[in-house]
């Protein structure tokens, strides 16, 4: 058996399982727990279709900067005593979360998508990096997006600071 | 490394000069971001704000026009220009009315300045994007701003549920719209609206359409149409009411634009898809909009549904999917955002008096204490309801038109029937000013420039209605050019 077959099967068994686990857990602590193995078992699919630049910023964002973000979270609230499964919830979400997939799934087999085109298509990625190609077009043609996302950021930590601090009232 | 040089060598260097009113209001709101450490003095503040918004105005005259710049990724056309000019004069009279608000509040940040200034950058980024990266950015600026300038009122607590509901929800929306930018990216592997245009063509397919689909929904979100508008009657009522007339006028004229150039210069060859679904949209926020507002008794809750009315109005032109509904749609937005402004700056100027709670009943009687507001007000509702001669009719006027020409009668009916129930709680506030009795005779304490500022776009109200020709002018120059762009392909 090719062994990047057997390496996209176990990862994505570890992934599925993972994230069974962070629904079905009642202890909120192994759900995250069981959510960072899902980030890195898929992280570790990224790896596995050579896409390892997506593969280390899936690692160094989610399985790192939000997992410590909702870790951090939740040693702020008291202990959480929740249903493992809501009824009503999973009856109101099943729908929704069936009607995405048949979208996801119709729209990906008849979507005819355009990939391995432009600039940068495999013959080049051969040739140059990943990290190369994106950063090539992010600080050209990109620019732009790049600084802009920059003043949003500024705006949002603004935020941050002023709706998170207590009021001081004026007399 | 040769290969990586050899794309990037042809590109030079963007041609910052045509950025100048972004670059303008970027500084000055960095400039307040530093200064607002250091003093505490309004007037200041506000008075910078308004410099560096006419400034950027003015400066809007002295730029080239018909340039891409930052490699394809920010259009400089009369479309733009125009939209930009419309949305820094107009910010600058909410800047001009909201020093005296804040006071009566007991309410200061100095956040508040430099928040507005990032989110109307955000406006100005969105209504001159060729490309959905530039857009969502631009979109993404102006809302993150508009979250925290919703929560941004002390003592209230309603502010800050407003916020957070309008976060949640208007969250949930830029995700939308990226999702839908992503299933077009996979489509056509382009950002830019006209390649889009040029991949899709004539027949669009479902990996199309489901991203457009998509697209349309987030951008509905954000325009606050029906069935996507839970989040505008909280996040409305409970922000500061100048802040109110920053989203319900300003940011939605730039919301209108970017839907209008989206659609009309990407989408150009699938009408059919997207005018049944924006005549949908339409159709349910006219009548839901007019219908919870007849039973409104706070005039600012009932103004925000009256505004979601009028997206229904203003998006009904799209169901058209021909020049006159572009011409119609742009010259409504651009008419309806004067109304919007005025209509909720006149709330802010009263409500800073004691024992006046935006109540339809603290109206009775006000053309008695206050002759000139209770004028103001009548043409405004007036202009809403669309009675000649004011330009809320040359709007409706046009939509219909528009809507008549391509056939869409069932719409046509809508608006009709809609636009006579709203007489049912426009008329009200009339009534209540001219047929009652003032419960007390006391003056109320307006500014002089709160005064000027209401008058001024009442005024403006009334005069575009009696000679709308150039508004009709310039609507036609960018419908004009609207399509040029969409026809160059």
């Amino acid at each position: 058996m090719d062994l990047n077959l057997i390496a996209f099967w176990s990862l994505s068994t570890i992934a599925v399982l993972s994230a069974l686990g962070v629904v079905f857990f009642r202890n909120i602590i192994y759900a995250v727990l069981s959510l960072i193995s899902t980030l890195i078992a898929i992280s570790g699919l990224f790896f596995n279709l050579g896409a390892e630049l997506i593969g280390a910023l899936q690692i160094l964002i989610y399985a790192v900067a939000i997992v410590v973000f909702y870790v951090l979270v939740i040693s702020t609230v008291p202990k959480y005593e929740g249903e493992a499964i809501d009824l009503k919830y999973s009856l109101l979400s099943t729908p929704f979360a069936f009607i995405l997939f048949m979208e996801l799934a119709y729209v990906s087999v008849y979507g005819l998508w355009v990939s391995g085109t432009g600039v940068f298509g495999p013959a080049m990625l051969n040739q140059v990096s990943n990290v190369k190609a994106v950063a090539t077009m992010l600080f050209t043609k990109y620019l732009f997006p790049f600084e802009v996302a920059s003043v949003i950021l500024l705006v949002a930590m603004i935020g941050a600071i002023v709706l998170g601090k207590k009021d001081i009232v004026e007399d | 490394m040769g290969i990586l040089l050899s794309i990037v060598a042809d590109l030079g260097v963007p041609n910052f000069y045509v950025l100048i009113p972004e670059i303008i209001v970027l500084t000055v709101a960095l400039t307040i971001l530093v200064l607002e450490l250091f003093t505490k003095n309004k007037s200041l503040l506000s008075a910078l704000s308004i410099f560096g918004l006419g400034l950027a105005a003015i400066s809007v005259f002295f730029i080239q026009e018909g340039d891409k710049t930052l490699y394809g990724l920010y259009i400089v056309d009369t479309f733009s220009l125009w939209f930009k000019f419309l949305i820094l004069i107009t910010s600058i009279t909410i800047f001009a009315v909201f020093n005296p608000y804040i006071d009566s509040k007991r309410s200061y940040y100095g956040e508040h300045y430099y928040l507005m200034l990032f989110s109307i950058l955000g406006m100005m980024i969105m209504v001159s994007s060729p490309n959905l990266i530039t857009m969502y950015m631009g979109l993404e600026l102006m809302s993150i701003s508009l979250y925290i300038l919703v929560g941004l009122l002390k003592r209230d607590y309603k502010s800050k549920e407003g916020a957070f509901k309008y976060l949640i929800i208007g969250g949930a929306g830029t995700a939308i719209i990226s999702y839908g930018i992503a299933l077009i990216y996979g489509k056509t592997g382009t950002f830019d609206l006209i390649g889009i245009a040029l991949k899709l063509q004539d027949n669009i397919d479902v990996g199309g359409i489901g991203g457009l689909v998509l697209l349309i929904v987030g951008l509905a979100l954000k325009a606050s149409a029906v069935p996507f508008h839970f989040w505008t009657p909280d996040a409305y009522e409970a922000a500061p009411t100048p802040i109110t007339a920053l989203m319900g006028g300003v940011a939605k004229l730039a919301t209108y634009a970017t839907i209008v150039r989206v659609t009309v210069d990407a989408f150009g060859g699938s009408s059919e898809v997207w005018a049944p679904a924006w005549a949908v949209l339409a159709a349910a926020s006219m009548v839901v909009g007019n219908f919870i507002a007849l039973r409104q008794k706070d005039v600012k809750r009932m103004l925000t549904y009256s505004s979601i009315a009028h997206t229904g109005y203003i998006l009904a032109a799209l169901a058209s999917g021909n020049g006159v509904g572009f011409f119609a749609i742009l010259f409504y937005a651009m008419v309806y955002v004067f109304m919007a402004i005025a209509g909720f700056l006149f709330l802010s100027a009263f409500e800073r008096n004691e024992g006046w709670t935006n109540s339809v009943e603290d109206f009775k009687g006000l053309a008695k204490r206050h002759p000139i507001m209770a004028l103001y007000m009548l043409i405004l509702m007036f202009s809403m309801l669309g009675i000649p001669p004011t330009a809320g009719f040359m709007g409706k006027f046009g939509i219909f038109l528009s809507l008549i020409s391509a056939d869409v009668w069932w719409l046509t009916i809508v608006l009709v029937i809609t636009s006579v129930i709203s007489a049912g709680y426009y008329l009200r506030i009339v009534a209540n000013m001219y047929m009652y009795e003032p419960i007390s005779k006391a003056k109320f304490n307006l500014t002089q420039i709160e005064k000027a500022v209401i008058g001024f776009l009442s005024i403006l109200t009334l005069l575009l209605g009696v000679y709308p020709a150039i508004f009709w002018e310039i609507s036609n120059l960018l419908t004009n050019s609207l399509l040029m762009t969409a026809v160059a392909r």
